[in-house]
């Protein structure tokens, strides 16, 4: 593109385009950097093709639009930009070998001259834009949109500049105005990128700005020197047709002296005088002029001649000496002045079609006697003769118009004036007499065009003399002109990108220290602290940042401490609401479950996470002792007891204490509800009343008799058998009457802790012979066997407990063995399978054949105040101690109890105790002698 | 910048450029004041009755009352609105002057001026009791007219039609057509333009016109040295028509020049070609009278052959000279064939009474209008078969 506009447009267009393509090779190495993919490096690689196709074009190392080179270098650059287009997603989405194939088949009707090959990077660029619809479909975003319409627009251009031809300047600008457009809108595409950080902004706006004002300054000394070189070349023009203009004056002026030097020959004289024809063709070797004529007095012309160089002269045609003569010259001539002007005149001859020339002419009145008796007119044609002579001297093609119309020139082609003359308003120029000049494009080229009004010497204008020249002069001018801006701005903006690049890196790097510390602190790393060392906004920005971060660290820490302190506080109450021995129930204000200890878990037997959000009504089942259910009782509060209906069916009897929960302001935000299992007080109280009720029978018992045989024998003398009788009695009974004390004194000591037995070694045999034969005396329905082992060691225990505790089992035995029911006392060594402990421990085991005892009643036997049978009207007296007793006295001797029962065929009760070794026997003695 | 802040700011600045246009620029409606458009010299102005001159500027405004004085060789447009314009221009070394009545009236008092008067705005200028008014018309938006106050009051038109109001009356003047006022008396007719080759005006409008004057004038001069001035038979020219009987000229060989007869000739044929109904005959007669009233073959050429048949008429005298002198020999004659006649005239159609009922003494010869075989022009048809 050549011009005063067309070349600073073209320059901007292609460097833009440099630029963008450069910004978008770096942007492509630069997320290379960072971690993406291979496409990267070929997208780097296409982009810094393209750049190098606008760098060879653009700086007009490769001048034409269409040029092999640079269509080969966008088709490269296109096409490697169309195999790694982003997103990769896309690339699945859209195979690019059918859009290739379908954009190319366009391609066939292209009739362009260079469309064979031109039309491969628009191919390429409709394949980039292509993938980037697919990638628009799937993203649906400004960014993905500019991209595509970009290069859209570029495969727009690359097939404009193959359709258009040298000729076609209208393609070409709007070829270069769709390339500008995908520049910009590519720009817009990576401004995406140069958005994620201040330094590319840095460097984009630097660049941006730089290059706006490069263009606008390439662009203004573009237009101001190529205004310049073209007013010179107008002016020059319009000089040298003003130099011609004058030339045919002077041709007048020359040609009035021949004219009148032929007028006053006498052979004109004669002639004119007879009326006579006379050839004046033998002046047209004297002179160079074209045409000769001699005119009577009357303005008849006698004779009209012709100059045909080369050839013999010929008759004028008649109707343009009849032209001549019509003019004002010949008829001042006639008068007798001679005179010279330039006219313009129509006429036609032979085949030839009707022709306006301009000629100069020169009229000189032949006189005889001072008497016009006729006219010679001698003259010129501003032909194309005189054109071609123009021509040689101004190297401008010469063209001579007559009204509008084309009298002669030397363009060859008729398009071509038809052209250089379009648009030209010859009618003002012909009405004003003032030159004209234009500039034209023809062919791709620009000609100057410099039009000079033809005048007569009375001034009107006859006809235009025109000199066109191609104006190569501007545009080599411009072709340097661009070749060297594009050049130094090239290096101006790259060096300026390099420089913003490197300033924008320490402007940034404080922002950059920042952003660093900023993300390290978002990812919890509170110990993160910037260095910005400035006293500038940036620097207060970072003492500001790190003074935060302090704060925040410090807050932190609290926080962090604040939490563990409630995590524990919540763990703590937790723990106590967890292991409180009562339920605990909290609801909210609609009375729907919020917690529920583990206590709760174990009343209701429901597990807590099955009730929390249920309504306390379908978790807590069960009626109060005041007749409401207790989920009523606990919305209204205080304490009452009732029964709870836990899951698994059973009934429980519960205390119920219920209260409101307030908030800090006062507002009720729920309830909390305490259930206490007092079915085992229920039970104690039983048992209670149940060993009040055995004491008082036990200890009435043996009173009885003693009663009845006191009063008996206070009353009446008996005999002395019958009294020993009755004081036997009363001795049974006060013995008795003695165990059941001692047993409930022993109880109360073990249960205060005061009995403090005294371990002694008591030799088995004698122990067991002592009971057997108290029994014998005392109980003379059963029979008691002995079974002692010879070898039975003596045994570590105070035998008087020992002796109580058998005694009490002997007594059970007594009680629940049928009459004349044997019992057994054995005792043996206790080794309980392991043989060297064999002679450690003595079993003393007493067994009847009597009731036996169930299993299920085994587990309660040696609780307090329990019996085998506990009912009001129960067969078998006893305190329900008796067991319990032993098994305490044999734990404070360092026994045990085992029992074996077989219900309805009788029960053992073993009483384990340590033997009596000599290890014990002195570790006794020291303790018993420390205690003295 | 935030956008939403950028909406109010370009409203304002929307305002401010509407507002600002509207200050600056005159409507066309408006009619407080002609605002100068063009100037040539020193052109100074007076308003009102006050006694200083100022020099007057492009783009400034004359209001009503002020008088505008043109310097010799000097030349002011004032516009009204977009389309009407006042062009004054003083006669030769003379100063010119206006008065500014207001935005659709001018005064003159010295020098010619050129009317532009659009529809919308149109502008009548006076002197001595004679005032011109560009007259409606559907075919012409703007007419153009000149008012030229010299011994006497001449308005001639351009383009359009324009009206000459007296105290006798008023006549209106249809294109290329003029009226001469003298003492405040209106002419019977407008006749035909008179054009001066060397005024500004006429060369601007009617440079085409002067041009073939020149050469048909040239021309003709030249045949009737070449050829005599009286032409003697009709035979003499039969080659420009092979086998058309031109025997219609011959009434007018005793008061016309052969050169006028033959270009009149070529003329006649040309209507007749183009129009196809009519006969040279009858056009040669309108031609010739018209010629008498001073009409010039160019202005005739340019009313009824329009811009596109004035070189064709050239060529067809060219050719037409070039057969009687025996240069060319052609079997279809002067008038070459045209494949597309066109033959609408380039300006409306008179609406005057035909000057051709006129008598015209000095060619007492020819046939007296009404009776056949010249046309019988009606009110509008000046050459019936053409424009009608």
């Amino acid at each position: 593109m050549e011009g005063q506009y067309g070349a600073p447009f073209h320059f901007a267009v292609e460097f833009l385009v440099l630029v963008v393509a450069l910004g978008g090779a770096f942007d492509a190495l630069r997320a290379r950097r960072n971690g993406a993919g291979r496409w990267a490096v070929g997208q780097a690689l296409g982009f810094l093709t393209l750049a190098a196709a606008q760098f060879i074009h653009g700086a007009l190392i490769r001048q034409a639009d269409a040029n092999t080179t640079v269509i080969a270098l966008r088709a490269v650059a296109f096409g490697m930009l169309a195999f790694t287009a982003r997103p990769a997603v896309a690339l699945e989405r859209a195979p690019l070998e059918p859009i290739i194939a379908a954009s190319a088949m366009p391609a066939l009707f292209f009739s362009g001259p260079h469309a064979s090959i031109a039309v491969i990077p628009a191919v390429a660029a409709f394949a980039v834009a292509t993938r980037g619809f697919h990638a628009h479909r799937i993203y649906r975003n400004p960014t993905t949109l500019a991209f595509t319409s970009a290069f859209g627009a570029f495969a727009i251009a690359e097939a404009t500049t193959a359709l258009s031809t040298p000729g076609t300047g209208a393609l070409l600008i709007f070829a270069h105005c769709m390339r500008a457009l995908g520049a910009l809108l590519l720009a817009r595409w990576l401004w995406t990128s140069i958005v994620q950080s201040v330094r590319l902004r840095f460097v984009a706006a630097f660049v941006a700005v730089l290059t706006i004002a490069v263009l606008i300054v390439s662009a203004a000394l573009n237009v101001v020197i190529g205004n310049t070189l073209q007013t010179n070349e107008l002016n020059r023009l319009l000089e040298a047709g003003s130099a011609r203009e004058a030339s045919i004056q002077n041709l007048g002026e020359g040609a009035l002296v021949p004219a009148q030097i032929t007028a006053s020959s006498s052979a004109v004289v004669d002639a004119l005088q007879k009326e006579q024809r006379l050839d004046l063709s033998g002046i047209f070797k004297l002179l160079p002029l074209d045409f000769v004529m001699l005119v009577d007095h009357n303005g008849k012309t006698l004779s009209a001649k012709e100059n045909v160089p080369g050839r013999a002269a010929r008759d004028l045609p008649v109707s343009e000496s009849i032209g001549i003569v019509g003019q004002g010259v010949v008829q001042q001539a006639r008068q007798g002045f001679p005179g010279q002007t330039a006219l313009s005149v129509s006429f036609a001859s032979g085949k030839s079609p009707v022709q306006s020339q301009i000629l100069v002419v020169a009229a000189s009145p032949a006189k005889q006697a001072g008497r016009v008796i006729g006219v010679v007119v001698v003259g010129y044609r501003i032909d194309r003769s005189f054109l071609l002579l123009v021509r040689q001297d101004t190297v401008a093609d010469a063209t001579i118009l007559v009204g509008d119309q084309v009298s002669s020139t030397t363009f060859r082609s008729a398009a071509t004036v038809s052209q250089a003359f379009s648009h030209i308003d010859f009618a003002s120029a012909r009405e004003i007499g003032t030159p004209l000049q234009r500039i034209v494009t023809i062919g791709g080229s620009q000609y100057v065009s410099a039009f000079v009004p033809v005048k007569a010497n009375d001034g009107t204008v006859i006809g235009l003399l025109g000199l066109s020249r191609k104006s190569t002069t501007l545009a080599d001018a411009q072709r340097n002109i661009t070749r060297t801006l594009f050049l130094i701005t090239l290096a101006v903006v790259l060096i300026a990108a390099l420089l913003a690049w490197l300033s924008g890196g320490r402007v940034t790097k404080p922002i950059r220290s920042l952003t660093s510390a900023a993300r390290q602190l978002r990812a919890g790393q509170l110990t993160a602290r910037t260095r910005v060392e400035s006293g500038d906004e940036v620097g207060t920005l970072g003492n500001a940042f790190n003074e935060m971060a302090d704060e925040l660290q410090r807050q932190t820490g609290q926080l962090q401490r604040s939490a563990a302190t409630e995590a524990t506080l919540r763990a703590r109450m937790e723990a106590i609401l967890q292991s409180m021995g009562d339920a605990l129930i909290a609801t909210d204000v609609a009375g729907t479950v919020v917690t529920f200890n583990r206590a709760a878990e174990e009343i209701l037997r429901r597990r807590a996470q099955t009730v929390v959000r249920q309504p306390i009504a379908d978790v807590m089942r069960g009626q109060a002792v005041t007749g409401r259910t207790l989920a009523e009782a606990a919305m209204i509060g205080g304490a009452t007891e009732g029964t709870l209906s836990p899951a698994d069916g059973s009934q429980l009897a519960v205390a119920m204490t219920a209260a409101p929960l307030v908030d800090s302001s006062g507002e009720p935000v729920g309830r909390v509800v305490v259930l206490r299992d007092v079915s085992r007080e229920h039970e104690a109280e039983r048992m209670k009343s149940e060993f009040l009720a055995n004491v008082s029978h036990e200890l009435r018992t043996p009173i009885t008799p003693i009663k009845g045989y006191a009063e008996m024998m206070s009353r009446k003398k008996f005999p002395r058998a019958k009294e020993e009788s009755f004081l036997a009695g009363i001795l049974q009974s006060t013995e008795r009457l003695e165990r059941v004390v001692e047993i409930l004194v022993d109880f109360a000591a073990m249960e205060a802790g005061r009995l403090k037995p005294r371990v002694e070694p008591v030799p088995v045999k004698d122990l067991v012979a002592r009971l057997t034969d108290k029994w014998r005396q005392r109980d003379g329905e059963h029979r008691f066997v002995r079974k002692i082992g010879p070898d039975v060691p003596a045994i570590m225990g105070d035998p008087k407990l020992l002796g109580r505790s058998l005694d009490e089992l002997v007594d059970n035995a007594v009680k629940f063995s049928p009459d004349g029911g044997q019992i057994e006392i054995s005792a043996e060594p206790y080794a309980n399978g392991s043989r060297s402990a064999r002679n450690s421990r003595v079993r003393i085991t007493v067994r009847d054949h009597g009731i036996g005892i169930e299993p299920e009643q085994m587990p309660d036997l040696f609780q307090d105040f329990r019996q085998g049978d506990g009912s009001e009207t129960r067969s078998f007296g006893g305190l329900g101690l008796g067991l319990a007793y032993v098994k305490r006295i044999a734990s404070v001797h360092g026994g045990d109890v085992i029992v074996e029962s077989q219900p309805g065929k009788g029960s053992s009760f073993s009483l384990v105790l340590p033997a009596a070794t000599a290890g014990r026997i002195t570790e006794v003695t020291k303790r018993a002698r420390k205690s003295r | 910048m935030n956008r939403a802040r950028l909406k109010p700011l370009a409203g304002a600045l929307v305002l401010t450029v509407g507002a600002g246009a509207c200050i600056g620029g005159k409507s066309p409606g408006d009619t407080t004041a002609l605002v100068v458009g063009r100037i040539i010299g020193a052109v100074q102005a007076r308003n009102g009755t006050q006694q200083t001159w100022y020099t007057l500027k492009v783009g400034m405004h004359v209001p009503s009352g002020a008088t505008v004085q043109v310097p010799p060789r000097g030349d002011v447009q004032l516009k009204r609105g977009t389309l009407s314009t006042v062009e004054m221009r003083p006669y030769q070394n003379q100063v010119g002057e206006l008065k500014v009545v207001d935005a659709g009236n001018v005064a003159l008092f010295a020098g010619d001026v050129l009317i532009k008067g659009d529809k919308q705005a149109p502008i009548s200028v006076s002197s001595q009791g004679v005032t011109a008014q560009p007259t409606p018309s559907a075919g012409v938006e703007a007419p153009i007219f000149r008012f030229d106050r010299r011994v006497a009051i001449r308005v001639g038109v351009y383009t359009g039609e324009a009206t000459i109001t007296s105290l006798t009356g008023s006549l209106p003047i249809p294109t290329l057509r003029e009226g001469v006022v003298a003492a405040r008396a209106l002419p019977r007719t407008a006749t035909p333009l008179t054009i001066d080759k060397n005024d500004f005006w006429d060369k601007e409008f009617l440079l085409d016109v002067i041009d073939l004057d020149k050469t048909l004038d040239g021309q003709s001069s030249g045949y009737q040295q070449q050829f005599g001035a009286t032409m003697r038979n009709w035979k003499e020219i039969t080659k420009i028509a092979p086998g058309r009987d031109l025997g219609f000229i011959t009434p007018y060989f005793q008061n016309t020049g052969s050169g006028d007869i033959l270009i009149g000739t070529v003329f006649s044929l040309l209507l007749e070609q183009r129009a196809r109904n009519g006969s040279a005959a009858t056009y040669l007669g309108t031609l010739l009278a018209l010629l008498d009233e001073g009409a010039t073959w160019g202005l005739l050429a340019h009313e009824y052959l329009g811009e596109n048949g004035e070189q064709a008429f050239e060529d067809a005298v060219t050719r037409a000279i070039a057969l009687r002198s025996g240069d060319i020999h052609s079997p279809s004659g002067a008038i070459q064939p045209t494949q597309t006649p066109t033959a609408t005239p380039s300006t409306t159609p008179s609406t005057q009474p035909t000057p051709s009922t006129k008598p015209t003494p000095s060619r007492s010869p020819r046939p007296s209008p009404s009776p056949s075989p010249r046309p019988s022009p009606t009110k509008s048809c000046l050459i019936p078969p053409i424009i009608c």
